[in-house]
């Protein structure tokens, strides 16, 4: 790629010169200061930044289709520069940004981990607890920001919830708030004075596990599961017979066609029937023969069944009747005490409070979980609201723009294949990727199939930006046909995908509890996992229930969740509103790739 | 893309790790032994359509295929997708019922259709797809933390597998202008547990519902009772054959005009009722089977009588509830969960998620023989359909008669606990 106009001025700093001067121009260090940096890390800022390819193109190869032909890819034009206002963008302004800066620097460093380290240590870092101190890690790291205003992803969440509802960000996620209590308080209520949770969770064990005659649910699954097999099986059996049987009869009735064929109107062969004693004598003997071969296959074939369809038919009524006594006892209720509330109703109100207070297993505890987590997002959003308030405003972004065309084979629906041009412009308007980082540590493999050292890692990508912009209307969008690169701005209006506020809060991995795996097979194909919690990595004992329920519940509680907000999907104005997938985690992923 | 540079990885590994493992450089034999693999591709296609209805018009596609094998346990608080204004009974969007967990609304109502802002109209749920609890995959033996199992097959676990996942784009040329008019992320082919509490839906959910005669001849008029009538003395002789019949999503408000209904024509014409004209409905919380859906049998003569005993109508077959509300059941196994059987012989296909701005033809891929085109319209489509598999035709959702009315426990995505972590 060539690239032209390529301003930038470069200042690095140890990440240890922290010195707050306020906005304060980067200056050079001397020898001497440069002599006392004791070397942990890097942290740099790029000032004044802006990166165009102006015109130059780039051919990228190697990408077919389906049908192995290559594929043409021109990457026309990328730019990276400070973020500016629609009308600017109209006028052609562009705008330098700052990447990072001396007070908020991105950083290169390597740090020790802190798992294994008392927190009252000078060693221990939380960022790094989930690390054993024994190993190095890598950390690349972006810019990150303790307001809540310029951290860019509690600022999305207030954009996200400024668009819900009818009121403002701190008031829509109250209602929401105002729901979940209620909810805490329809379950406490349920149980206020009839069962502690321990108590409830012993009582759904005790039901589940109950022997058949005190009507266990378990015993009467293996029951069902059983009588499942046994019908197939009945089944299985039966359902060929039939159909030789349904065959034979068939053949039976059209005998009768076949032994008087030259009869018109002759009678069919019919069940419990002889043939129609209007025929002549020859014929009517003719046709009894027949009927009566063709019978006595279809009546042999009756007696093969009719023990087998007595088989199945008792399988499926020992089966029905199993399926429903299980049913019973799923929703099966006593008068009064902890099992006034069913088996299904005590599972659902269980994992419901957990879900929304966590896994202190305490009715009158409700100090983490989803209600802890949204009064979190709650205190951050009316931090920012009092920010913007007082007059503070946010930082500006990155712009973000890049283009591309391909020529790719086209294939209609009668199969006709033509050669077909796409255009691709994406702009993604005020970006930013402050609080991401990688960390990178490497571990000896515990798979002996494949010694030696392996690659560990974390990922925290936050990726936000004001509005994503991509148009695919190529050609048919300039004003002229005849003339390149002039675009009638109302049809490029018309044609643009939008996607307003969007936020991508990416986390994976955990720490050395749950790494992230880079490796690649003997046949060239990668494989990235997240392996599923590791008990051995924190030396749990794993025979120990308890305390490997205790593991899960820390790693339930504290592996970061990730987040896709996207305010709202627009093309040419007609909204498709807004998409959230929020709160995601693997609890076990692996991809590998293979050949197309 | 072919030639997947492998080494670099490993080169980091290296460096990261200083101290313990120092890099040895790799001859040229062995760089030589390095292969790509190509794991994506491109296919562009067109399709152009004039059948008199809204999906006519010439589009592009482009897919963007990843030769991907994907093992999952997945978990997600809340899928919230489409969250726009949508008018009740415009383009079939159902009303919102009462449920159990409704806010402020009278439990006694469930089940009914309610207009809290008294606007004369129904209300509608707030999104196209609203899941809670959503996950793929499963934890095994989720009540005993020291033997929970929740990686992969070869472990023990039952994670949710995919295979060549894609992403797609269509483009509609309307006006001499080419719009990105929808997207979708698709699955090549999927196995495995979805759960959820699938407050929402808005697509194609197909299931088979199955059950002996027997729980029909219990109901009126039958009542068990074999002289109570001819049907009822046939009822009584075929007792233990299993029928079956097709379950969609269906709009399951007791005081709605559409109660009972599924989207199309399929159903009979005798009544008028809001969905005949729409491919889908929208916002439904309810399946089961559809007003003037029958129920069949494998075996012959039965097979001609049950339909005529067992046309579904007003959410009922013969007194039998027919409909139950998508929260009660909250487990979908995607694909044939038969251990015997290759991936290939089970894994379902055709299954995506998409989003449009306007009517869309996606390409039909659930290898069925007659797939053609899948017509989704302006908002988020989810496609939960037949599919053919192993040469056989099959549904990504199997109940039974007495698990659909009762609802049944959900696999467990958490160790310790089934769902809410």
């Amino acid at each position: 790629m060539k690239v032209v106009n390529l301003i930038f001025s470069i200042a690095l700093s140890s990440s240890l010169l922290v010195s707050p001067i306020a906005l304060a121009d980067l200056v050079l260090m001397d020898e001497l200061e440069l002599g006392n940096a004791t070397g942990e890390g890097l942290g740099f800022a790029l000032e004044d930044f802006v990166l165009s390819t102006d015109g130059a193109s780039l051919n990228v190869t190697g990408i077919e289709d389906s049908s192995d032909n290559e594929i043409d890819i021109n990457w026309t034009n990328l730019y990276v520069g400070g973020e500016v206002t629609e009308q600017e963008r109209a006028a052609g302004v562009t705008k330098s940004v700052n990447v990072g800066s001396y007070l908020n620097p991105w950083v290169i460093q390597t740090v020790r981990g802190s798992m294994g380290d008392g927190e009252n240590t000078p060693t221990y870092n939380e960022t790094y607890s989930r690390v054993g101190s024994d190993v190095a890690l890598l950390e690349l790291a972006t810019d990150s920001y303790s307001s809540n205003l310029q951290n860019s992803v509690t600022f999305a969440q207030y954009g996200y919830y400024e668009s819900l509802g009818t009121g403002d960000a701190s008031e829509n996620i109250q209602t929401i708030m105002n729901d979940l209590n209620g909810d805490v308080a329809d379950i406490q209520s349920r149980y206020n004075g009839v069962a502690l949770f321990d108590e409830l969770q012993d009582s759904i064990t005790n039901s589940y596990f109950a022997p058949l005659n005190e009507g266990g649910i378990q015993p009467q699954e293996l029951i069902v599961e059983g009588d499942q097999v046994d019908y197939d099986n009945a089944f299985a059996i039966e359902q060929p017979v039939y159909n030789d049987m349904a065959e034979l009869y068939e053949i039976f009735e059209d005998t009768g066609w076949e032994a008087n064929n030259n009869l018109l109107g002759a009678p069919r062969c019919s069940l419990g029937q002889v043939c129609n004693d209007s025929l002549l004598d020859n014929d009517i003997d003719n046709c009894n023969a027949a009927c009566d071969t063709a019978r006595e296959a279809y009546n042999e074939k009756v007696e093969e069944w009719e023990p087998l369809a007595e088989e199945s038919f008792q399988t499926l009524s020992t089966l029905t009747a199993s399926r429903q006594e299980l049913q019973n006892r799923l929703n099966a209720k006593d008068s009064s005490g902890v099992t006034q509330y069913s088996y299904l109703e005590r599972i659902a109100d269980r994992d419901k409070f957990v879900e929304l207070c966590g896994f202190g297993r305490d009715f009158t505890n409700c100090q983490s979980g989803l209600v802890n987590r949204k009064a979190g997002e709650k205190s951050s959003i009316d931090d920012i609201i009092l920010s913007l308030n007082n007059g503070e405003v946010r930082r500006k972004g990155f712009d973000v723009g890049s283009t591309f065309e391909f020529t790719l084979n086209t294939t209609d629906q009668n199969g006709v294949v033509t050669t077909r041009d796409d255009f691709l412009d994406v702009k993604l308007k005020g970006l930013f990727i402050d609080g991401t980082s990688f960390r990178f540590w490497s571990r000896e493999s515990d798979d002996l199939a494949n010694p030696g050292a392996e690659l560990n890692g974390e990922l925290r990508l936050n990726l936000f930006a004001r509005q994503i912009s991509i148009n695919a209307c190529g050609d048919l969008c300039l004003v002229d046909p005849n003339v390149d690169g002039v675009f009638d701005p109302v049809k490029i209006a018309n044609t643009t995908l939008n996607l307003d506020n969007f936020l991508i809060s990416l986390n994976l991995g955990f720490g050395e509890i749950q790494p992230m795996k880079f490796s690649a097979t003997s046949d060239g194909n990668f494989v990235f996992e997240l392996t599923p919690p590791n008990p051995n990595a924190v030396g749990v004992d794993v025979n120990d229930t308890t305390a490997m329920q205790n593991f899960y519940d820390d790693y339930y509680a504290n592996a970061p969740k990730s987040f896709v907000y996207v305010g709202d999907v627009n093309i040419g104005g007609n909204s498709i509103g807004s998409t959230t997938i929020d709160g995601f985690r693997a609890q076990y992923l692996r991809v590998q790739s293979r050949d197309l | 893309m072919k030639k997947i540079l492998t080494n670099p990885i490993i080169y980091v590994a290296g460096l990261t790790a200083l101290p313990l493992y120092a890099m040895e450089a790799i001859s040229d034999r062995e760089m030589s032994e390095v292969s790509g693999q190509a794991f994506i591709t491109v296919d562009a296609s067109s399709y152009s359509r004039n059948a008199g209805d809204e999906w006519d018009g010439d589009y592009e596609f482009t897919k963007v295929n990843l030769g991907l094998d994907v093992e999952t346990l997945f978990t997600a608080d809340s899928l919230r997708i489409g969250e726009f204004e949508r008018t009740v009974y415009e383009d079939g969007t159902v009303p919102a019922t009462i449920t159990i967990d409704s806010q402020d609304i009278d439990d006694t109502k469930i089940g009914q259709a309610y207009d809290l802002d008294g606007d004369g109209q129904f209300d509608t749920l707030p999104a196209d797809i609203i899941i809670e609890n959503f996950a793929l995959g499963r934890v095994v033996n989720y009540r005993d933390a020291s033997s929970a199992i929740i990686g992969s097959s070869e472990d023990g676990g039952d994670p949710f597998k995919i295979r060549d996942p894609f992403i797609e784009l269509a483009y509609k040329l309307e006006g001499g202008e080419r719009r990105i008019s929808g997207v979708r992320l698709g699955l090549g082919q999927a196995k495995g547990w979805l759960s959820g509490d699938l407050l929402s839906l808005t697509g194609i959910l197909q299931g088979n519902i199955k059950g002996p005669v027997s729980i029909v001849y219990e109901q009126p008029p039958c009542n068990g009772n074999p002289i109570a009538g001819v049907n009822c003395l046939l009822l009584s002789l075929a007792q233990s054959t299993e029928i079956f019949s097709e379950i969609n999503l269906v709009d399951g408000a007791e005081n709605s005009e559409g109660f009972g209904y599924a989207a199309g024509t399929e159903a009979n014409d005798r009544l008028a009722y809001p969905y005949s004209d729409v491919p889908y409905l929208k916002r439904a919380s309810w399946a089961g089977v559809a007003a003037g859906r029958n129920f069949e049998s494998d075996f012959g003569n039965l097979g001609a009588l049950i339909p005529l005993l067992t046309g579904a109508q007003d959410c009922s077959i013969l007194g039998t509830p027919g409909c139950f509300s998508l929260s009660t059941f909250q487990s979908i196994y995607i694909g044939n969960d038969n251990d015997d059987l290759t991936f290939d012989q089970t894994a379902a296909s055709g299954v995506f998620l998409s989003l449009q701005s306007g009517s869309i033809p996606w390409e039909d891929l659930s290898g069925l023989d007659d797939a053609d085109r899948v017509l989704t319209q302006r908002g988020a489509f989810i496609n939960i359909a037949k599919y053919k598999a192993n040469g056989a035709e099959r549904f990504p959702l199997f109940l039974d008669l007495t698990q659909a009315v009762a609802g049944s426990p959900r696999v467990a995505t958490c160790v310790g606990f089934v769902k809410g972590c």
